[in-house]
């Protein structure tokens, strides 16, 4: 499937990398715009209605996430490129939104475009893209929500609703307050990654827990959580469990 | 008579008495002092023990804390995509001079982090370096020049590690989000036998509005590195006795035109 493409970097060394990348890499963007000025962006991007836009973040003046927030309808899959932002990359990786970070790496490349050349014909770009502005406008991380990708499509979760994430055969169930269970085709390892905040604790290799759902800590090492799931601790996480549940 | 002589003699008792009670008080005064002034002096030890422990593990911290503040994430894979594309356009010149410049850099970064005083050759040597391989990357839109008078003694003492951010900052934050180019220029004067002072002066957009810029945009903590340069320059001072001091200002305060200053003084150990 031909996708259409517009680039946005403000270094001209950037915007040829990733062109000459493109080129002989993934034979199906189509570059039909490229810019160094992110308010021309805005414009090229409303004009041009790309299906896929590569944006930069850090740039003079404007950085990328507000390019996006600027677009009144950003229903085009976008691949976030950058140098370095923990920060940000968190917030793209909550939204399940692609990006490459610089030097690209080719085979990162190819996989974020098949991605989301394979994302576009769910329409869910619009979606996930309000959902990263209304992140990045919310200071508590329990009450950002993050995009899962599940059997019928994505799941929009609030963070706080997450009780705990179980790992069973390389896939995962989301347990909810609220909701029903949820399963998702990712390992725990990536709920772990996504997770990664002091709020969340992987107490065995299959299962990690939301601290604040916490019941009680039972001596022979297992922790019973407010849906009355009874959880082993590892063995070997017991200590530091412990001396966490105390400082909190 | 008797009389008097009992008196005299209940009298010199009585005193005595008092004397011996006196003496006695003393005695017991000097041991609880002397058991005060022991405990007192080894708290004192043990609390300065403590203390030099705690700076140590500052120390460490802080070292930590300014390699990290040096090696700028942004700046190391900034350099290094600016490597690939000369790769890819197979410039083979510019891509080992690019490669072999940011080796010395990263090189300098790592010796000087360790040390706590480097020479102002050094220094200077280290901040060139850093701003041409910045230069690679912005091309037209950076250029600098670093200013050393004849009077400074490019041999004496700098601590390490207090300027390169600076200069950093005033690239990625002044000339960075500036249309036109931007100039970075820093300035080496000695003020006297026992002080000299830095100045970097850049044409950017100014701390105010970088301020704002970063305030609009995302919650970041990126701007914590006044912070550590704060904690470090109070260190310097207490361990050293460097006394440095330094004052960012807004150039629409001070020459009525766009950017920022930024002046640091520093007075030398001995003459304190």
């Amino acid at each position: 499937m031909t996708v259409t493409a517009i680039l946005v970097d403000d270094e001209h060394k950037s915007l040829a990398i990733l062109k000459n990348k493109l080129e002989r890499l993934c034979p199906n963007v189509s570059v039909i715009g490229e810019t160094q000025d992110p308010e021309e962006a805005i414009d090229l991007i409303v004009n041009l209605k790309p299906q896929l836009v590569f944006l930069d973040i850090a740039m003079p003046g404007m950085n990328g996430f507000e390019v996006l927030e600027k677009i009144p309808q950003p229903t085009f899959e976008v691949i976030f490129v950058t140098a370095f932002d923990n920060y940000g990359i968190e917030a793209i990786k909550h939204c399940a939104i692609g990006y490459v970070v610089k030097p690209i790496d080719s085979q990162d490349l190819i996989q974020a475009v098949s991605v989301a050349t394979q994302n576009i014909s769910d329409k869910t770009a619009l979606q996930k893209n309000t959902q990263l502005i209304e992140n990045l406008g919310i200071q508590s991380f329990q009450q950002k929500k993050i995009v899962i990708p599940s059997q019928d499509g994505l799941e929009f979760v609030k963070v706080e609703d997450i009780i705990h994430c179980q790992g069973t055969d390389g896939y995962t169930k989301i347990h909810f307050q609220h909701n029903k269970p949820i399963m998702s085709s990712y390992s725990i390892g990536h709920f772990f990654k996504l997770l990664k905040h002091k709020d969340f604790y992987l107490i065995h290799k299959s299962h990690l827990i939301n601290i604040n759902y916490i019941l009680k800590y039972l001596n022979e090492g297992y922790v019973v959580l407010q849906d009355n799931h009874k959880l082993p601790v590892s063995r070997n996480k017991r200590s530091d469990f412990l001396d966490m549940i105390r400082n909190v | 008579m008797p009389k008097k002589d009992e008196i005299e003699n209940v009298f010199s008792e009585e005193i005595f008495f008092l004397l011996s009670g006196a003496a006695l008080l003393i005695a017991l005064a000097v041991v609880i002092l002397f058991y005060v002034f022991v405990t007192r002096k080894n708290k004192l030890l043990a609390e300065k023990a403590m203390s030099i422990d705690r700076y140590e593990k500052k120390m460490v911290d802080l070292e930590l804390h300014a390699l990290r503040s040096q090696m700028n994430p942004h700046f190391v894979h900034n350099s290094l995509n600016a490597i690939q594309y000369y790769i890819q356009l197979n410039d083979i010149d510019q891509s080992e001079n690019y490669l072999t410049r940011f080796s010395k850099l990263v090189r300098q970064f790592f010796e000087y982090s360790r040390k706590q005083l480097i020479s102002i050759e050094e220094e200077i040597d280290l901040i060139s370096n850093y701003l041409a391989l910045e230069k690679l990357r912005f091309e037209d839109k950076l250029s600098y020049e670093i200013i050393c008078d004849k009077t400074v003694d490019v041999e004496a003492s700098i601590p390490s590690m207090v300027l390169q951010p600076i200069v950093e900052n005033a690239v990625n934050h002044g000339v960075f989000h500036k249309k036109a180019p931007g100039k970075v220029t820093i300035t080496f004067s000695q003020l006297s036998d026992h002080s000299f002072s830095v100045v970097v002066k850049d044409d950017g957009i100014g701390i105010k509005n970088s301020k704002k810029l970063a305030k609009n945009t995302l919650k970041n903590q990126e701007s914590h590195s006044s912070q550590v340069l704060d904690e470090r320059l109070k260190l310097l001072e207490q361990i050293d006795n460097w006394y440095v001091s330094y004052t960012i200002k807004d150039r629409s305060e001070v020459d009525d035109q766009q950017g920022t200053i930024v002046t640091l003084i520093f007075k030398l150990p001995n003459t304190l």
